[in-house]
């Protein structure tokens, strides 16, 4: 063969090959259906990393305007019968559940996943569980950011900046902290100019475009694999509750419930969890949250940014703060007035700019099986909620947002207490 | 200028399919010069320069600023040991001069714990770091009889192998810097390359990227989200291990291919790894140029020193020790964390184990069968002990600790 041949017969498969994948990732994907009403309810209840990620699913989801989305995090996995998920089977509620958390998951994840939703959520209401746990001294960690990262998501949120704020500018040095965004030289680039509130230029907003093409055609062939749906576990919690709602018997009930269910130890803590997750370290925590401070952190500047998101889309939220099992704070030592320190200080963050549908659970620590286990709402804890979630449903107020983000975003304000 | 600026697609070496695109179109001329025989070395430059700047400029130049300052430090460094070692050959010097050489690497490894990322770092420097001792180690030697800084230079900021290696060997290098190849050769390295390339397209941008962005999250989150926290874990492993493979083998074939493009055989890094009957074999066909890199500069060096001093009586136990030094030196080279630790710690425990059954099995040739049935089965137990150091390695046990103690 000469060489010119032997070169022909090196390139030529590759070269069909790479036509057929740039066909495939940049043609405009009519013949891919979009996802069923099925699959949008299979992935309602199932928080899988690809719904969470991916961005048609949740869109199909909101545009059908029959979910409630529940910004959260592991919480939303504890489903007994007093779930939320379950509640709304059970007594043919106007809304199903959309599950947009998963342990892990934090306000920066919680604000690509509005933003790439906030169109058909505009005027609309939403649910947000914020977890003290988050506002540790670091925020949210590498690995666990980049478990959840969205590359079709924030390069969505690019595509759509006109002017950059100081949102869009704090949103996008926070990004350059994580070495999964950091690994896309061209995101990073652009994620510089907007940090230093520079004009993207009219070759980077292209660039962009064509990425988040590509990415969305990926979500469309790929977004659907790994969806488990909880919808079966659902059902069956759904077959111990009475036919008819009352409030009362419902409550007697979750406390019958949850006494049978926490009956292997002293913290009121659910079996399971105390056998798999408290058993193997017994000893080993006692007095071991001593020092743990939910007051200096980062997050509640990310917290600030999915406000800022709310405000601009003037979405109605409910806001839900849970409380710690008592039993077990006082055996590992963790402060209750640092808790109740940081429900102070997030109340404050929230009312102070118009958010005034807070559900503050943090003075309900001793409540008997209130909690499910060590810092997971329960059977009388979801109950609860969704008293207070019905009347937030029912209200026909309209928000009224005044955002102070130069207090907010400041560093002042994520390191100091606020008194 | 500026608005050239705005065009220049600023990308880390083999980032994304479209740095090929321009790898490809900027090759040309110097294909065809090397097609007759030729080369022209200041295209090479050139080509060296624009590929830097693509990876180290625009959003990366403070990464290009301490890429600088690392070459100024090594190259006086290594320079004057040169000057110093034809008069003299003190080993204090020598220890001093393998120190200082270490020190930017030592400095960036280091300042994660002063709460913040070294303004020394940039993407390679490791990989920079074990061409430059290297250096330093022949010239102890007395190998290198000359030193010339132009070389050195070339040597260390060789574009294709910058950020990631293979780790290539300073003489080796050299014999292709100063004998191009000739026509009949080159059209071999030609044919070889493209293909290499190609294969890393495959490896590293298709089933490394399936298995890194599609897989890899759903098994994790299966394991994180409470699903199924074992299987999840166990899936996360076997995902992982495959995917660490195919990337960074795609990647090693890039950089491979491309250096032959340019006229210079850089080693190859891996050889079917996975096929590998004993850890010892495992060793010899992953990220071969690091093994060997270690076997020829710490391990040796290590054994001639501990057998010469006769440290310990025994050569089973002075290999075992030599073992443990090499692979504890490895796992803090990629970082001062417990899981890399534990991870050098744990295949050090699996060598040693490995030598003993060899002695064992030495005794007992008679006793034990040995046939396509037990070579499958050592196959299998190998992969599997790999694949566990590699969740070890990953990290993502320590993800799932700290999410479990957070109750």
């Amino acid at each position: 063969m000469t060489l010119k041949k032997k070169i022909f017969f090196a390139v030529g498969p590759f070269a069909v090959a790479a036509l057929f994948i740039v066909a495939l990732l940049y043609s405009p994907l009519e013949f891919i259906k979009e996802p069923s009403e099925k699959k949008v309810h299979e992935a309602a209840s199932s928080m899988s990393v690809n719904v969470l990620k991916g961005s048609e699913i949740k869109r199909e989801a909101m545009e059908s305007g029959k979910y409630l989305p529940f910004f959260g995090s592991s919480e939303l996995s504890r489903v007994n019968p007093f779930h939320p998920s379950v509640l709304a089977k059970k007594y043919d509620r106007s809304y199903e559940p959309f599950l947009l958390g998963a342990p892990g998951t934090q306000s920066l994840t919680h604000f690509f996943m509005l933003n790439s939703v906030k169109k058909p959520l505009e005027n609309k209401k939403v649910v947000f569980i914020i977890s003290p746990q988050w506002f540790v001294k670091k925020g949210v960690s590498d690995p666990m950011y980049s478990l959840f990262y969205s590359p079709i998501e924030t390069y969505e949120w690019l595509v759509d900046l006109d002017e950059t704020d100081q949102t869009d500018q704090y949103i996008a040095g926070r990004l350059l902290e994580f070495e999964s965004v950091k690994s896309d030289t061209q995101l990073k680039k652009m994620l510089l100019k907007v940090k230093n509130g520079e004009e993207l230029s009219k070759a980077d907003r292209r660039k962009a475009y064509y990425k988040y093409k590509r990415l969305k055609n990926e979500d469309l062939l790929f977004g659907q694999i790994g969806i488990v749906s909880k919808n079966k576990r659902i059902d069956k919690q759904a077959t111990y509750l009475p036919n008819q709602y009352n409030f009362n018997e419902l409550d007697a009930l979750a406390y019958k419930i949850g006494q049978e269910k926490t009956n292997n130890n002293p913290f009121e803590i659910s079996n399971g969890f105390y056998s798999n997750r408290i058993m193997p370290m017994k000893g080993k925590l006692k007095d071991s949250q001593k020092k743990f401070n939910y007051i200096s952190s980062p997050e509640y500047a990310d917290f600030e940014a999915f406000l800022e998101l709310l405000a601009k889309n003037n979405i109605d939220a409910m806001f839900v703060i849970p409380p710690v099992n008592k039993l077990w704070s006082d055996y590992t030592g963790l402060s209750t007035e640092m808790l109740d320190d940081f429900s102070k200080k997030i109340n404050y963050q929230l009312t102070s700019q118009g958010f005034n549908n807070i559900v503050d659970f943090t003075d309900k620590r001793g409540e008997k099986y209130f909690m499910e286990d060590t810092i997971h709402i329960g059977w009388r804890g979801w109950l609860e909620m969704d008293t207070q979630l019905q009347e937030f449903l029912k209200s026909d107020s309209k928000p009224d947002y005044k955002m102070n983000p130069e207090l907010f975003f400041s560093k002042e304000w994520q390191t100091e207490q606020y008194k | 200028m500026s608005q050239l600026a705005q065009l220049i697609p600023y990308l880390t070496p083999y980032e994304k399919p479209f740095y090929f695109i321009i790898l490809g179109v900027l090759f040309i001329p110097s294909i065809l010069l090397s097609l007759n025989g030729k080369r022209m070395m200041w295209y090479q430059n050139f080509l060296t320069i624009f590929f830097l700047w693509i990876s180290f400029g625009g959003p990366n130049s403070k990464q290009g600023l301490a890429l600088i300052a690392y070459m100024i430090w090594q190259t006086l460094l290594t320079a004057i040991y040169f000057k110093y070692r034809q008069k003299d050959n003190k080993s204090s010097v020598f220890y001093l001069a393998v120190l200082l050489n270490l020190l930017p690497m030592f400095i960036i490894k280091l300042s994660p714990f002063f709460g913040s990322q070294s303004i020394l770092a940039f993407l390679g420097y490791s990989y920079l770091t074990f061409k430059s001792v290297q250096v330093v180690m022949e010239i102890r030697d007395g190998i290198l009889k000359e030193f010339n800084i132009k070389y050195y230079i070339q040597f260390l900021i060789f574009f294709p192998t910058i950020s990631s290696g293979p780790i290539d060997r300073y003489r080796r290098f050299l014999k292709d810097y100063l004998n191009p190849p000739d026509k009949e050769k080159y059209v071999e390295l030609l044919q070889k390359g493209i293909h290499y390339i190609f294969l890393g397209l495959l490896y590293k941008f298709i089933i490394g990227y399936v298995l890194g962005s599609q897989l890899l999250p759903t098994v994790q989150g299966f394991a994180l989200g409470g699903t199924a926290p074992v299987l999840g874990t166990i899936g996360y492993m076997y995902v992982y291990s495959f995917y660490l493979f195919f990337d960074f083998a795609g990647y090693s074939l890039f950089a491979v291919g491309t250096s032959y493009l340019l006229g210079y055989e850089t080693p190859m890094n891996f050889n079917k790894p996975f096929i590998s009957p004993n850890i010892k074999e495992f060793w010899n066909r992953w990220h071969i140029t690091l093994s060997f890199w270690f076997r020829d500069y710490v391990y040796m060096r290590l054994m001639f020193t501990l057998l010469k001093k006769k440290v310990f009586k025994s050569r089973v136990v002075a290999s075992n020790v030599g073992y443990f030094g090499l692979f504890l030196l490895m796992g803090l080279w990629h970082g001062l964390t417990w899981y890399y630790i534990v991870y050098g710690i744990y295949h050090a425990l699996l060598i040693c184990i490995n030598d003993a059954w060899l002695r064992y099995k030495k005794k007992h040739k008679d006793k034990l069968p040995s046939n396509r049935w037990t070579h499958a089965l050592a196959i299998f137990i190998t992969f599997n002990a790999v694949c566990f150091s590699f969740l070890i390695f990953s990290g993502f046990l320590d993800t799932l600790i700290k999410q479990f103690i957070l109750v």
